[in-house]
């Protein structure tokens, strides 16, 4: 709804003036399979045979329903050279699908069950303006900033450890009332596993910014800034295992014993040093192109070609960060939500440089 | 003419209505498995080439995790290190490194624990489904429940080997309803023995051939007489690890112990290389780097010189070292991913043996027995004291040696009481007594 169309709308300088809303639900299917509770083959000497499947079936498995409210609202000033938008959501996931450990002497390892409910929280504010615009040089800027906290709000099945590789290394932990994305693990003096960090960032902000100097020359470059959100470190305590990690030899509080030696030591003990703070401020994408004039174009091809454009970008260029690995954005688990950021040894995101030309007929 | 159209009109209408009457909504059709076998099926009526398929499956997944286990029971016995370049915890909570304790929700813990009950639910269908089946005949139906029995107590005795005072659960047949978890190990081990005699019992009653086959690993030992041969001889094991050493005496005569006979003689798992099998865990190439198996320096330097058993080892190009812990000596049991390996074999057979008349005074039958071991490894007769303590330690000083990483120096040191003798070669390391039971049983 663009209150600015309305009659009663006076102020010139606000041009729009954006309040929305929007519900939506959608279904998620359980993993196919869930249900049955089968046999798998299992040869030995040239004979087939079956064992009992890993998986449990559950007879009763059923959709999770997914419930999602946003409103936001959007503002635009001075011909749309300052936008700004602004959204809150609220999502819930009820009958939560999840795959749980099981007793595993009743023969099965896992079963996928109608958890519980999850919930996700967030906001996203996005401010793209026009600080300067001249026919020989204009400057567009999109700026943003998002938010997203969970809470398993509901959990039906014992709380269980999901992803990574146990307490005495740092694992999620599934529990009632507590973020999805929690890291627990063993505490020097602590019964049980406690707590240990979060991989849900603090917040997260985007900087594109956008050159175009004389029509023909354009250069842009998007900064991503990751502020907080642990990951679970094993790459460094495998190169302190192999005696390569940078820092190896260093004694950084000067106690006799050095850095590598004091992690090694808490290995069994605590999974403390394991869970690291993984921010970044990482160049993501940088680019520059060249139109050739179009008068050009034409003395030279005549009206064959239409558009000639040479440039050259990178990604991912550099990176600022005080995590010890080879690259923060990591995740030995793939990228499927629930455990992400276990770093053991990984390949980093490759550093790419491009060379573009192209020609438009 | 008016009624007519009228009729057309309507005709169809109220015949749409009662059809959707008549289907109600549309419903998904429950549709089994389309992909493999359900557990159901075989619960009814299973024919022969059901069970047998149950009963190949039963002895394949015998091997899972077969590698943790024995990294497990080697390590902690100080048989071998464990080193890898991805898994510091081979070598810190195995080892007990500083503060380092076993944990409850780590691979070494639940792998091998979920492998053999996983079997042990195998087997429990395996039993069911020949108890509620017309198709297979009275003496067919004994024949499985031997195995199945014979089977599903070893594997028990697999698990309860490492949690020891901590405990198996047996009655895990109903999945809603775990049985109790049995923390006291003569309890445990007494109920293992029982489902070893019932199994035999099953195998008396047989007849003379199975209706399934097993793999090269149980050749000799395929049929009712032969399979009962290898249950009495895990018999006679569980006898000494509950001190019946005369009951294990009389067990060993209904084994294929052979005094005379080859130490390899046995049962063994088997691999190969064929789609779907799977290949020996245990076995990683000389000189590897990596992922390797260290022969505890001890083994060697302990050893009497010229041992032939210390061909079990093979010196490295190069020393292996990792957290510490150094080793010139690659386990060397193995040359090939597709060598088998015992389950159950005449050496310990005739070790038991030894134990068992030792433990019953009978030391000179005992001396006999342990000089065949020595014999058989190039070693000249026994020449030390004949009383029964100095001849406890020969006996497991053999059985260090003769059953090296093959399971036993760990639960021969918990069962003599002798964890305290196994080396410490950290400051700080321990030697643990069990494993914990796993998170997932939820006690």
């Amino acid at each position: 709804m663009n209150l600015a169309n309305f009659d009663f709308w006076s102020l010139e300088a606000l041009n729009l003036f954006k309040l929305r809303a929007a519900y939506g639900e959608s279904g998620g299917f359980p993993p196919f399979g869930s249900k049955y509770t089968s046999f798998s083959p299992f040869n030995i000497g040239g004979n087939p045979g079956l064992i009992v499947a890993l998986q449990r079936g559950n007879e009763n498995i059923k959709q999770e329903r997914q419930k999602e409210l946003e409103a936001g609202i959007d503002i635009a000033l001075f011909q749309n050279k300052v936008v700004f938008e602004a959204t809150a959501y609220n999502k819930t996931v009820s009958d939560l699908i999840l795959i749980q450990n099981v007793p595993a002497s009743s023969g099965f390892t896992t079963q996928v069950v109608n958890g519980g409910e999850l919930r996700n929280r967030g906001i996203e504010l996005a401010l793209s303006t026009t600080p300067f615009e001249t026919p020989s040089f204009k400057w567009d800027s999109r700026t943003s900033y998002w938010i997203n906290r969970s809470e398993i709000t509901e959990l039906n099945v014992p709380a269980f450890p999901l992803g990574a590789f146990g307490s005495t290394l740092g694992t999620f932990f599934i529990e009632e009332g507590k973020s999805a994305t929690q890291i627990v693990g063993i505490k020097e003096g602590e019964e049980g596993p406690v707590k240990l960090g979060d991989a849900t960032p603090d917040f997260q902000m985007n900087f594109h910014n956008f050159f175009t100097i004389k029509q023909n020359l354009t250069f842009s470059f998007l900064l991503h800034w990751k502020q907080g959100g642990d990951n679970i470190n094993l790459t460094q305590l495998l190169t302190d295992l192999g005696g390569t990690s940078f820092d190896y030899d260093d004694d950084e509080d000067g106690d006799g014993t050095t850095n590598a030696a004091e992690r090694i030591n808490q290995l069994g003990v605590s999974a403390e040093p394991f869970v690291q703070d993984a921010s970044y401020l990482r160049l993501r994408e940088i680019g520059m192109y060249y139109s050739l004039p179009v008068p050009l174009l034409q003395t030279a091809f005549g009206n064959t070609v239409r558009q000639i454009r040479i440039g050259v970008s990178g990604n991912n260029l550099f990176t600022f960060t005080g995590y010890d690995s080879y690259d923060p954005e990591v995740s030995n688990f793939g990228g499927n939500g629930l455990s992400t950021g276990v770093d053991v040894t990984p390949f980093p995101n490759s550093r790419r440089y491009f060379f573009h030309f192209s020609i438009g007929f | 003419m008016k009624t007519y159209i009228k009729q057309l009109k309507y005709k169809p209408l109220i015949g749409l209505v009662a059809i959707g009457l008549m289907l109600s909504s549309c419903g998904i059709e429950d549709i089994p498995d389309p992909n493999n076998p359900t557990i159901e099926s075989v619960l009814e009526n299973a024919t022969v080439d059901d069970l047998n398929n149950l009963v190949v499956g039963t002895e394949s997944g015998m091997r899972n995790s077969l590698g943790t286990y024995y990294d497990n029971v080697g390590v902690v016995g100080r048989e071998h290190y464990r080193f890898s370049g991805a898994e510091p915890r081979f070598t810190s909570d195995l080892l007990g490194a500083g503060s380092a304790t076993l944990d409850n929700s780590t691979f070494y813990t639940s792998n091998p624990w979920g492998a053999r009950y996983r079997v042990v639910k195998n087997t429990n269908i395996l039993i069911a489904s020949v108890n509620n089946t017309e198709l297979v005949s009275e003496e067919q139906r004994q024949a499985y429940l031997g195995f199945a029995k014979t089977i599903k107590a070893y594997q028990l005795l697999l698990n309860l080997t490492m949690t020891n005072e901590n405990g198996i659960r047996f009655d895990v047949d109903d999945i809603n309803n775990l049985g109790p978890v049995v923390a006291d190990p003569q309890e445990a081990l007494t109920q293992i023995a029982a489902m070893l005699d019932e199994a035999a019992a099953h195998l008396q009653d047989a007849g003379s051939t199975f209706p399934f086959s097993l793999s090269q690993g149980f050749e000799g030992y395929n049929t009712p007489e032969g399979f009962r041969m290898f249950n009495r001889a895990l018999a006679a094991r569980v006898a000494v690890y509950r001190e019946n050493y005369a009951e294990a005496l009389t067990l060993l005569e209904e084994s294929f112990l052979d005094l005379d006979g080859s130490f390899t003689e046995g049962v063994y798992y088997v691999f190969s290389t064929s789609p779907g099998d799977q290949l020996n865990p245990l076995y990683y190439a000389a000189n590897a780097t990596g992922e390797v198996r260290i022969a505890h320096p001890g083994f060697v330097a302990d050893a009497t010189p010229g041992d032939t058993r210390l061909t079990k080892v093979s010196k490295r190009d190069a020393p292996a070292t990792q957290s510490n812990l150094t080793g010139e000596y690659d386990v060397a049991l193995y040359t090939t991913n597709t060598d088998p390996v015992p389950i159950i074999r005449n050496e310990e057979l005739i070790l038991i043996y030894a134990e068992a008349k030792i433990q019953t005074g009978d030391l000179q039958e005992a001396e006999e027995a342990l000089n065949i071991i020595r014999e058989g490894s190039g070693l000249p007769p026994y020449a030390s004291a004949v009383t029964q303590e100095a001849l406890i330690d020969e006996m497991l000083r053999q059985r260090r040696y003769s059953l090296y990483f093959e399971g036993h120096r760990w639960v021969d040191m918990r069962r003599y009481n002798r964890l305290d003798q196994l080396p410490i070669d950290r400051t700080g390391d321990d030697v643990w007594v069990s494993f914990p039971i796993p998170i997932s049983e939820e006690i």
